[in-house]
């Protein structure tokens, strides 16, 4: 089976898009993820991996209708496309395949 | 408070960041800089905001190329299109343009002569042959302190030593200059620049004889061609012979061809031979003092790196020469002929020669007026921006740029000053076919320098000019322009305009005060007749001959009232002697005057003690003296009073007994500080014979009268007599200079009326309506016209009153210069003061006359 490699940066910000559904553009994004995270996230590294991961197809995008703020420039609202939901789904499911495979004694002593 | 990000940072990304994204990425960024501010403060925000913006930077990953294609600023269609419109609006407001061109153009002339100036510096003696062979040799002298003084001359032995003592030196010359020779022909007493020069320096340097031959013996001179003119007109002046009062007569072997003086450091009315400089001089002064200027012509392929390395080495011998003490000494330093004008720093002893600093804050000077006159450009189109703001709102909506709206408002104030140019180039013409200017030569050799140097000026003139209205018009913002809601540019809340008027009043108010004080000194200097009178007293020189049958003629004409005789007439430098009190005093030098009695009450000198010199026909010289209170005080011998019999020495050999003692008076320069004079009766001394004569007299049938009394005596030479107040008034009176500076100073005025007339028409054209409505309710023209001129008349009063001040501090500060002067002449100054006021009010009152003029119901027809 082919799978699309996901990197860990890229798979959260994948995720926060998800999460904010049709609020989710470069500012939202920055800020939910140092408020979720509560790592300090450039706005250029954001910004890349939004455009990498629209590169993808993992997300689309379509621009906003023009707004009195930000001296009157677009945003642009990203959403995440079906390829990109399956890879969040797959990314999951790697993820519990692993988690479940653990020893018992191992998550016992990682405080789980 | 609406924060705004650097801008610098968003040009960079929209230069270099991916332009399909660039929309959103500002808009997210900005959005992100509004949160920063909000929560860390500004400068992090600004910080975070550069830093994540440098990271999108992708200088290389894409083309830039925009999908619309852009208007290209420097199309030529754009170019024709910038001039059109800048002919249309220059066309379309006459009077503006006018007043610009008009400044523009009357203030370039002097900055353009400046210029001509500094291309001639950099052309001086340019003319003579392989002249990149030539070297002048400097002196670096260094003191027991450690301080440095840099010559330009050198000792007077230097040159002789080096030509005999290396090989590698084709020629080297020695030059000693005296700038403050005096020569009389028998008929005419000239003061003359001399040089003393040994014959290599006509082979070094090009003065071409116009005949006779290089003087060789002491005792010969050569003159110039003008100076051979002023002594002998026509007549050949070859084996003729001209005195000097201390060295006695030099015979003329020759005549240089015309050269132009102002082109050469070696400017001169004579040449000696050097010979007849060393015979007198002392053997050790020929290595101490630094007099001479030594030039040596290296032969072909000599290095100058080279020959300065034998200079190092003569420097150390000279200085053992010297016994000089330690730390002391003298450095020698090659200099190449080219390299002399301008200097680079400033040199001692260098005549003739400026450096580049001086040169440079001369032009600065030069430049004043030009500044007003730009100002004037400046303030006026800063004024009228309103006109033109509707312009540069509907050409932003369609599209241009803040660049091209910044090209079209330079393009424009170019176009003027090079309209002004031509103009200025026009004055230059007229100014050098009608007035001559001392100070500058009009032969350049490279003209073309100069006319790409006019033509750069100019340009940087236009950009300057136009580089803040162009700026300041740029940046409206269409939207606010089409709505109205914008007011006439001005920098701040006190008034740029304002202020520049005030600036310019009182920069041209200053400036006409300096001339009128140096022309209240020069009027002094000319008709001065406080020193010595000089009204009415004829000067006729003397032969050798007995006088006494001619003078006892003379005493007969009926206009001749006194008749006195000197060894010199006052206005030229006396000798000196030694005076002291006993003869084992040290000496101290004055000037002698062989004088009589009659020759003291002719000049007027006051006698603050004691009497005049006694009344005798003597032949022989006798033991009284009269000196001026100078003397006294440098002999300490106390008060004017107590000098009365005391004994002097004069000149080691004569004691001579003190009988009066005149006040201090100039005798000959006004801003040489007072020195002892000393009067004897020496017949055997006099040269002049001085006439008192009635006040109305004809003076041409009184010369005519004497001169054929003179013929009847004298046969063979003919009568050489000059009326003292026409001879010091030729000499103080610089009439071509004043011409000049007068004329700077009428354009100053002018530059700084055009300014007021600029802004007066256009804030009058703002208040149309105001003097509609205020006549309408009732105003009487006269109070319309008190309100309208209020504002202006405060402005001048302000200028008047920073002003005068200056005015004063310039006069004492040219007086500090002078020894006898005039003091300051609050009479002249406040005749200009009055002159400049009277003709800026009446401007001021003409216009609002005019507009209060206006029929309201005109004005206000509209409303």
């Amino acid at each position: 089976m082919k799978r699309t490699f996901l990197g860990e940066f890229e798979e959260i910000v994948l995720l926060t898009v998800a999460i904010l559904g049709e609020e989710a553009y470069g500012v939202t994004v920055t800020q939910e993820l140092e408020q979720k995270t509560g790592r300090s996230v450039g706005f250029s590294t954001v910004h890349t991996t939004l455009q990498r991961l629209e590169e993808k197809g993992f997300l689309a995008s379509q621009m906003g209708g023009a707004t009195a703020e930000r001296g009157g420039r677009r945003k642009r609202f990203f959403t995440v496309t079906a390829a990109g939901r399956k890879a969040l789904v797959e990314v999951k499911q790697v993820r519990e395949e692993l988690w479940g495979a653990l020893p018992p004694q191992t998550l016992q002593l990682m405080g789980g | 408070m609406q924060h705004t990000p650097p801008r610098w940072v968003r040009t960079l990304l929209r230069w270099w960041a991916d332009p399909n994204t660039s929309e959103e990425v500002e808009g997210d960024l900005l959005e992100l800089y509004n949160y920063w501010v909000a929560t860390v403060g500004e400068r992090k925000a600004n910080w975070k905001y550069t830093l994540n913006a440098l990271k999108l930077l992708r200088p290389f990953a894409k083309d830039k190329q925009s999908q619309y294609p852009t208007t290209y600023l420097y199309s030529p269609t754009m170019i024709r299109n910038y001039f059109k419109i800048a002919f249309r609006n220059a066309l379309k407001y006459k009077l503006f343009s006018f007043i610009n061109l008009l400044g523009l153009s009357l203030a370039l002339p002097s900055a353009l002569m400046a210029l001509i100036q500094i291309v001639s510096y950099y052309e001086y003696d340019n003319f003579h042959q392989d002249s990149d062979r030539i070297v002048r040799i400097i002196t670096d002298e260094k003191q027991e302190d450690g301080e440095m003084t840099h010559w330009a001359s050198s000792p007077v032995a230097l040159g002789k030593y080096i030509k005999e003592k290396w090989v590698g030196v084709e020629q080297s010359t020695t030059l000693v200059r005296d700038s403050k020779w005096v020569l009389s022909s028998g008929i005419k007493t000239k003061n003359v620049r001399a040089i003393y020069a040994d014959a290599a320096f006509f082979q070094v340097f090009h003065f071409p004889l116009e005949k006779g031959s290089y003087p060789v013996e002491a005792h010969t001179v050569v003159l110039t061609h003008e100076t051979a003119e002023w002594f002998f007109k026509e007549v050949n002046p070859i084996g003729r012979i001209l005195e000097h009062p201390t060295y006695g007569g030099f015979k003329v072997v020759g005549v240089l061809k015309p050269f132009n003086q102002q082109k050469t450091q070696f400017r001169t009315d004579v040449l000696v031979p050097l010979a007849g400089y060393s015979n007198g001089s002392d053997k050790a002064k020929e290595w101490s003092e630094l007099n001479a200027h030594t030039f040596v012509k290296l032969s072909k392929g000599r290095s100058i790196a080279s020959f300065n390395k034998q200079l190092g080495a003569t420097s150390s011998e000279v200085n053992k020469l010297l016994n000089a003490a330690a730390g002391k000494g003298l450095a020698f330093q090659a200099q190449t002929l080219g390299d002399i004008s301008p200097s680079e720093n400033e040199l001692k002893n260098d005549p003739y020669v400026q450096d580049v600093r001086s040169i440079y804050i001369n032009f600065g000077f030069q430049l004043i007026i030009l500044v007003l006159a730009a100002l004037n450009y400046i303030n006026l189109t800063l004024a009228r921006s309103m006109n033109r703001s509707r312009e540069v709102g509907v050409r932003k909506v369609a599209g241009a740029t803040k660049s091209q709206i910044i090209f079209q408002f330079l393009t424009e104030s170019v176009l003027i000053s090079y309209l002004a140019l031509g103009m200025g180039l026009f004055l230059l013409w007229m100014i050098k076919t009608f007035i001559h200017v001392s100070w500058l030569t009009w032969e350049i050799d490279h003209w073309e320098y100069l006319i790409l140097l006019f033509l750069a000026f100019n340009f940087v003139l236009g950009i300057v000019a136009g580089a803040s209205p162009s700026l300041v018009l740029s940046s409206y913002q269409p939207v606010k322009v089409l709505k109205g809601t914008i007011s006439p540019a001005s920098f701040g809340k006190i008034g740029f305009r304002k202020s520049l008027i005030i600036v310019q009043f009182t920069i041209a108010l200053v400036y006409i005060f300096f001339i009128g004080h140096a022309y209240h000194q020069i009027e002094y200097m000319a008709n001065d007749n406080v020193n010595y009178q000089r009204e009415n007293r004829l000067n006729i020189h003397l032969t050798g001959t007995s006088n006494e049958r001619f003078a006892a003629e003379v005493s007969t004409v009926k206009e001749v009232e006194k008749i006195g005789y000197t060894s010199l007439s006052f206005g030229n430098t006396p000798p000196y002697i030694e005076i002291k009190n006993t003869k084992n005093d040290a000496p101290k030098p004055a000037f002698f005057y062989a004088a009589d009695r009659q020759f003291i009450d002719n000049m007027g000198l006051k006698i603050v003690a004691g009497k005049n010199l006694p009344e005798t026909k003597s032949e022989m010289a006798l033991p009284m003296v009269v000196v001026n209170q100078k003397a006294v005080e440098h002999l300490h011998l106390g008060a004017d009073q107590e000098a009365i019999g005391k004994l002097i020495v004069l000149n080691d050999t004569v004691s001579a007994t003190i009988v009066g003692v005149v006040a201090n008076f100039c005798h000959y320069d006004y801003e040489h500080k007072i020195e002892p004079v000393v009067f004897q009766y020496q017949p055997a001394a006099f040269r002049v014979m001085c006439l008192t004569t009635s006040p109305a007299t004809d003076r041409a049938s009184l010369e005519a009268t004497l001169a054929s009394l003179w013929k009847k005596h004298h046969p063979y030479v003919e009568m050489n007599a000059s009326w003292l107040d026409t001879d010091m008034y030729e000499r103080y009176y610089p009439y071509e200079d004043m011409q000049f500076a007068g004329m700077q100073s009428i354009v100053i005025f002018v530059v700084a009326i055009l300014g007021l007339i600029g802004i007066l028409t256009y804030s009058l054209e703002k208040r149309t309506k105001e003097i509609g409505i205020r006549k309408v309710i009732g105003a009487t023209a006269e109070e319309v016209m008190r309100l309208l001129a209020a504002d202006f008349i405060k402005l001048l009063s302000i200028a008047a009153v920073v002003a005068v001040p200056l005015g004063v501090a310039i006069g004492l500060y040219m007086n500090s210069y002078l020894v006898f002067h005039n003091g300051v002449s609050y009479f002249t100054m406040a005749a200009l003061l009055l002159v400049v006021l009277g003709v800026s009010l009446a401007i001021v009152g003409y216009f609002s006359w005019r507009a209060v003029q206006t029929n309201p119901a005109k004005s206000l027809k509209s409303e």
